[in-house]
């Protein structure tokens, strides 16, 4: 039998319970953003790379819009007759079904690959393919990291079809607008020249040799990793550059990003970030 | 889901099994009790709604191995407000968002029969029981809209009525003469579901763990502190 004190420790213990309930409460957070404006949350490559499903495709593509991201970041790469589609890698045989790389592939080859996953029949999909399928999709925005196969035999040519490619799909579904292309200076260079209007994000940190560089070539903005700020990104704002970061996993990553004052997130955990400013759409139900 | 529910209410089982079986069976001496569900309390930390629910159980012993019982769960079981915003450069109109404000009330009633498989007088008397039980849902769903570009406005309201079956399996300790504690896992599938406006989506079960994206399958646990007395 237990004893009165135990029933009044236990007792004691739940009502501990509901008072720190009660007593986390949230701090307040912001998602104002310097050009006033609210901070774009992205799902890294749909609903981030904890998400059950493989990333990069329509079936983590689509919960994370579902839930209220306001689009994703999802890896781009050329194939063998000049189609684009959403994979990590370079190598088919790193998440899927089928060998070869990417470059050397083509467009109805790879359509065969199907992903290594819990759930059958989730394929390696053409980027028309996702753009066709997704309803509202000039309410959305994509962040494009280009993934360039550095082993093809001639690599300039390989950037300048990679981004006809680009510009081709992003005329076609109008999202030029609503299309942020990530790259080093000289693939970001020859995106203009080929007269392309997107948004354009040099990747490297955020330092004053990026800052001058973004200003010079009149780049949109830099993309960088959460740890590559060695300047504060007022620096970059004040120099009219919007600051585009990744890899945040978690509700505290995703604080420390935004107190970076970033003007677009791309998370790994949408749901919490979401939640946190009321952008969560509570109605949706994740597959 | 199926499998995993499966193979935790074998474990359970199991544990059970081995824990009991060389003890002595016994009936359950005190007749009636009350409890109130711990976890209907919980409120996610993370999540920017409000949650205000309580859950409270009346159990009766109708025969020596076997009760009936009805669990009571009401409140508001969500509050929260849905922000979408548009047009982040500025570009054509400016930045505009259309939010959403969102509530839904409600009560679970969910009556049951179950029946003690395994109890002991040793270790402050244990019972393992399984239930078959019945989930009977209405909410009223309260929202509003407003789009701030167009200043369109919108606020509707409908109702929902749902009805469930399912299978429970829970453990029960007596703490002491009067208190008791108590975990119970269950899990429904649908049998009818009514929706006022036929246009708007279908509420899924707000007093669950784990629902099947079709809405046709819930899972509900629950941890109740019980007052038994005769």
């Amino acid at each position: 039998m237990f004893s009165t004190r135990k029933i009044l420790m236990l007792f004691c213990f739940i009502v501990c319970i509901f008072v720190f309930n009660i007593q986390c409460k949230k701090e307040d957070f912001s998602d104002n953003t310097y050009f006033g404006s609210k901070v774009i949350i992205l799902g890294h490559r749909g609903m981030g790379t904890y998400y059950k499903l493989p990333g990069d495709t329509y079936e983590s593509i689509i919960p994370a819009i579902g839930i209220g991201s306001d689009g994703c970041e999802i890896d781009i790469q050329l194939t063998k007759d000049t189609e684009l589609i959403l994979y990590h890698d370079f190598l088919l045989s790193s998440s899927t079904t089928c060998s070869g790389r990417v470059s050397e592939s083509t467009l109805s080859e790879i359509k065969q690959c199907e992903y290594h996953s819990i759930k059958n029949n989730i394929f390696v999909y053409s980027l028309d393919e996702i753009f066709s399928r997704i309803p509202d999709l000039n309410k959305l925005y994509f962040s494009f990291d280009c993934k360039l196969d550095d082993e093809v035999t001639n690599f300039d040519e390989y950037q300048n079809q990679f981004l006809r490619a680009v510009k081709r799909i992003c005329e076609k579904y109008n999202m030029s607008n609503n299309v942020f292309i990530e790259g080093n200076s000289s693939f970001l260079r020859k995106a203009q020249s080929i007269g392309l209007t997107n948004k354009l994000f040099l990747t490297d940190a955020v330092k004053q040799s990026s800052i001058d560089t973004a200003v010079f070539y009149g780049f949109f903005g830099i993309c960088t990793e959460m740890e590559n700020f060695e300047v504060e990104s007022q620096k970059a704002h004040e120099n009219g550059l919007y600051i585009m970061t990744y890899t945040p996993n978690n509700y505290y990553s995703n604080i420390i990003a935004l107190n970076k004052d970033v003007d677009i997130l791309q998370t790994d955990d949408p749901i919490s970030i979401l939640k946190l400013f009321e952008r969560y759409n509570y109605e949706y139900i994740i597959p | 889901m199926l499998k995993k529910i499966t193979i935790f209410t074998y474990i359970l089982f199991s544990i059970f099994n081995s824990s009991f079986s060389q003890e002595n069976k016994d009936s359950i001496y005190l007749k009636n009790s009350l409890k109130i569900d711990l976890l209907s309390m919980y409120n996610t930390f993370f999540d920017n709604k409000v949650q205000i629910r309580i859950g409270a159980e009346y159990e009766k012993l109708i025969q020596k191995n076997s009760s009936i019982s009805c669990y009571l769960d009401i409140g508001v079981y969500d509050k929260y407000n849905f922000i979408k915003y548009y047009n982040f450069f500025n570009e054509n109109q400016g930045m505009y968002s259309v939010k959403q404000n969102v509530t839904v009330k409600g009560f679970h009633l969910l009556p049951a029969y179950n029946y003690f498989f395994y109890n002991s007088k040793k270790n402050n008397e244990r019972y393992a029981f399984v239930s078959a039980m019945l989930d009977f849902s209405c909410y009223k769903k309260n929202f509003s809209y407003l789009n701030s570009q167009t200043l369109e406005t919108d606020k509707n309201s409908y109702n929902q009525k749902r009805t469930g079956i399912g299978l429970g399996l829970g453990v029960k300790n007596n703490l002491g003469k009067h208190f008791s504690i108590e975990l119970k896992t269950a899990f429904f599938t649908k049998i009818f579901v009514y929706v006022s406006n036929s246009d708007k989506q279908t509420i899924r079960p707000m007093n669950s763990q784990w629902n099947s994206q079709n809405l046709n399958f819930w899972w509900i646990n629950n941890l109740k502190i019980g007052y038994v007395f005769n």
